[in-house]
């Protein structure tokens, strides 16, 4: 027994070997294969003379559609850019796991970090700031630091700035969910958010969805109900008894992750013939269901383009080239990017042609080349309002 | 002569082996992969900053694995005691008081850890699984009062975020740790309990006195734990301490030390293995590892340190 345990063990130190250089030849391997993509799409290196540079993405996540969308889109820009990424996880409770990552990230060569996530900030920027390294933010209002720490996050010369996961008055998507439901009949309606104090732009957006039902209720004839908001937690989601008591529902406005946190909850439940409109976008469920597809579940999703991280891309390569816009504010912004707002079928079919849908590169609305000329360093011309320009322009 | 001082060393130093062979060979290994990076200053520093706290909660807690015990308690009250020293800090502005304050009540989850399981005839498990829920729900409850995700000391904590600050109690913890485990009765009697807690109480030892000490040395470690957590990030929340009971339990067995406790637990399995957990993590990132493969790179470490670490007769997993 000792035997065939010492033997499994040294089997599988064998295979730790192994894979520790599969997992750098892998890099490698992509890293060509990236090329080899750049130049498939027509993206061959362009007369720029670029400087390299190396910049760490930490995802608040390590898997699910976006993730691979954002991966893809790096893969695809790297070559044309001449900046080596590599992404790594964020905590999104952890500010001492965030720093060591951060840490581990400047250690490994990192130039510039950009984050998705809030937790640590003020002792990632210390450290940044020691290591002469820039941050800036992508899928992130940053609206605990903007809140709390401004001075010592906005006002630090080594945080460039963020843009958001969308726009930062999201209104309008919450008042077309809203006509929607009213042209379609629902009666009987819920609401759930995540946490106030986790996302308080959401509930904003709850908060103008039940306005505009209100509106229509003053001369109704037949009112909409709308029960109270429910609070989806971060791991269990959508609280299991809200369904039972509302039996009659017929309709979900979810500000926060459907297809993750709250469908499960509807299958569970056999709820499933409640219409739900929602945030976020899995690429699973929710377009399998998509209105006239299977359950026709899922009425309308929510979510913003992979290609935004050009933002954060453009400000640390201007600032590690010494470079920077003649129009650059003087005060960190946190920008915002339009959203793919999809409430109908024909919008479905115009997202399955995106990157983030696709994850591939060469659906990239926004391409190495595009990135070169919006920044100062490469392109004299390039302004900052072009740069944000760009970011409205990738919604549906 | 040769062939059987081989044999006579794996199996009865195998764990020994196995902590310093492991240490030893990641950092031959993530030397060579990361070009040298491994070795620089800068990578010295964080790695003595990201192990410290892993390191005092590691000599804490090699009191109560050597019974077979284990505490899973770790990470929800290293996450309110981080909250309560920034919340009292920040309001009296006294760090002092705020350690004080949390050192007591560090104490008082130690006596309630040890003596209550006793007193109850429950597995210590349990009492930590309540103490864990307790102090989970304190501090959603607290966060979510505050209202904000994340808070911050006002109080200026740069001194102790310090490599020099954290080596030194890194140092002072490991002095004592290794006196009370080498030369008092404390550490002779928790290994003891962890071969045979039978025995042991036949032999007329009281074991609930000594259960009861070993785990308010380990509440103390936990508060210190809390203050060097602080000192580094200068925040807590909702999640802060999260994973840490898990990561504890990992770094223990990449030290070597069995998890059914017994005469073979060495305090140096603890710093070993949290600067192994540490250098595991800051190596493979090093070396431009992918995210995926290094979870599959940690899984089999893991698995290869419990094949190696488990004894024959008992179960793998603690009391």
């Amino acid at each position: 027994m000792i035997n065939f345990k010492k033997l499994a063990a040294l089997g599988l130190a064998v295979v730790m070997g192994v894979s520790v250089l599969a997992g750098c030849g892998a890099d490698a391997d992509s890293s060509a294969k990236a090329d080899g993509d750049a130049k498939e799409a027509g993206t061959e290196k362009t007369s720029v003379e670029t400087k390299h540079h190396k910049i760490s993405v930490g995802l608040y996540t390590d898997h699910g559609r976006s993730v691979e969308a954002i991966n893809a889109y790096l893969d695809g820009i790297d070559d044309v850019i001449d900046v080596e990424f590599n992404t790594f996880v964020l905590s999104t409770y952890d500010e001492n796991a965030n720093l060591t990552a951060v840490q581990n990230e400047i250690s490994a060569g990192a130039e510039g970090i950009i984050m998705t996530a809030d937790m640590g900030t003020e002792a990632i920027l210390k450290e940044c700031e020691s290591a002469n390294v820039y941050v800036a933010g992508f899928l992130n209002d940053y609206n605990m630091s903007f809140y709390t720490a401004n001075e010592a996050v906005f006002g630090n010369e080594y945080f460039l700035g963020s843009v958001i996961d969308g726009p930062l008055d999201n209104k309008g998507y919450a008042e077309a969910v809203a006509a929607d439901v009213i042209e379609n009949g629902y009666k009987h309606v819920g609401v759930a958010t995540f946490p106030d104090w986790a996302y308080p732009l959401q509930q904003d957006l709850a908060n103008a969805f039940i306005a505009k039902i209100d509106e229509y209720n003053e001369t109704a004839e037949e009112k909409i109900e709308v029960y109270e908001i429910a609070e989806v937690d971060f791991g269990t989601g959508l609280p299991a008894t809200y369904f039972t008591d509302h039996s009659d529902m017929d309709c979900l406005f979810s500000v926060a992750a459907g297809a993750s946190l709250v469908y499960p909850q509807m299958v569970s439940d056999n709820r499933t013939n409640i219409a739900l409109y929602t945030t976020g976008f899995e690429a699973t469920e929710d377009i399998e269901n998509f209105r006239s597809s299977g359950n026709g579940t899922f009425k309308s999703i929510c979510c913003s383009a992979p290609e935004a991280i050009a933002y954060p891309v453009c400000l640390i390569i201007d600032k590690l080239n010494g470079t920077t816009y003649s129009d650059l504010p003087a005060e960190k912004e946190r920008v915002d990017c339009a959203a793919y707002q999809i409430i109908s079928d024909d919008e479905m079919e115009q997202m399955k042609k995106t990157l983030y849908y696709t994850a591939d590169y060469k659906d990239a609305a926004i391409t190495g080349e595009d990135i070169l000329s919006m920044c100062a360093s490469y392109n004299p011309d390039a302004t900052y309002e072009e740069l944000k320009a760009k970011l409205l322009d990738l919604g549906i | 002569m040769k062939k059987g001082l081989t044999k006579d060393l794996i199996l009865n130093h195998g764990s020994d082996v196995l902590g310093y062979g492991g240490v030893l060979l990641c950092v031959i290994l993530f030397g060579i992969l990361s070009q040298g990076r491994l070795f620089n200053a800068y990578n010295l520093r964080i790695l003595i900053q990201a192990a410290c706290v892993y390191a005092i909660l590691s000599m804490g807690a090699i009191f109560i694995y050597s019974m077979g015990y284990m505490d899973i308690s770790v990470g929800a009250q290293l996450g309110v005691y981080s909250i309560m020293l920034i919340l009292i800090s920040n309001k009296t502005g006294s760090l002092l008081l705020a350690f004080g304050a949390v050192l007591a009540i560090s104490l008082v989850c130690g006596l309630i850890n040890g003596y209550v399981a006793v007193m109850l005839g429950l597995p210590s498990i349990v009492t930590s699984i309540f103490l864990m829920s307790i102090f989970g729900g304190i501090q959603v409850i607290a966060m979510e009062k505050i209202g904000i995700n994340s808070i911050s000391i006002e109080a200026n904590m740069d001194l102790f975020a310090d490599v020099k600050f954290m080596i030194f109690v890194i140092a002072v913890i490991a002095i004592i740790s290794v006196y009370l485990f080498r030369f008092t009765q404390l550490g002779e009697y928790v290994k003891s309990i962890g071969a045979n807690e039978t025995a042991t109480e036949y032999a007329g030892i009281s074991t609930t006195k000594w259960k009861v000490i070993a785990y308010i040395f380990f509440g103390i470690c936990v508060a210190v734990a809390a203050f060097m957590l602080t000192a580094r990030s200068g925040a807590a929340g909702k999640g802060t301490g999260t994973g840490y009971a898990m990561d504890i339990m990992v770094a223990l067995l990449l030290g070597g030390m069995p998890l059914s406790g017994g005469m073979k637990a060495k305090i140096s399995s603890s710093l070993i293995g949290a600067f192994t957990y540490v250098i595991l993590s800051n190596g493979l990132t090093l070396a431009g590892v992918s995210v995926e493969v290094g979870y599959v790179i940690k899984a089999l470490v893991f698995l290869a340190v419990i094949l190696i670490t488990c004894r024959k007769k008992d179960g793998v997993l603690p009391r």
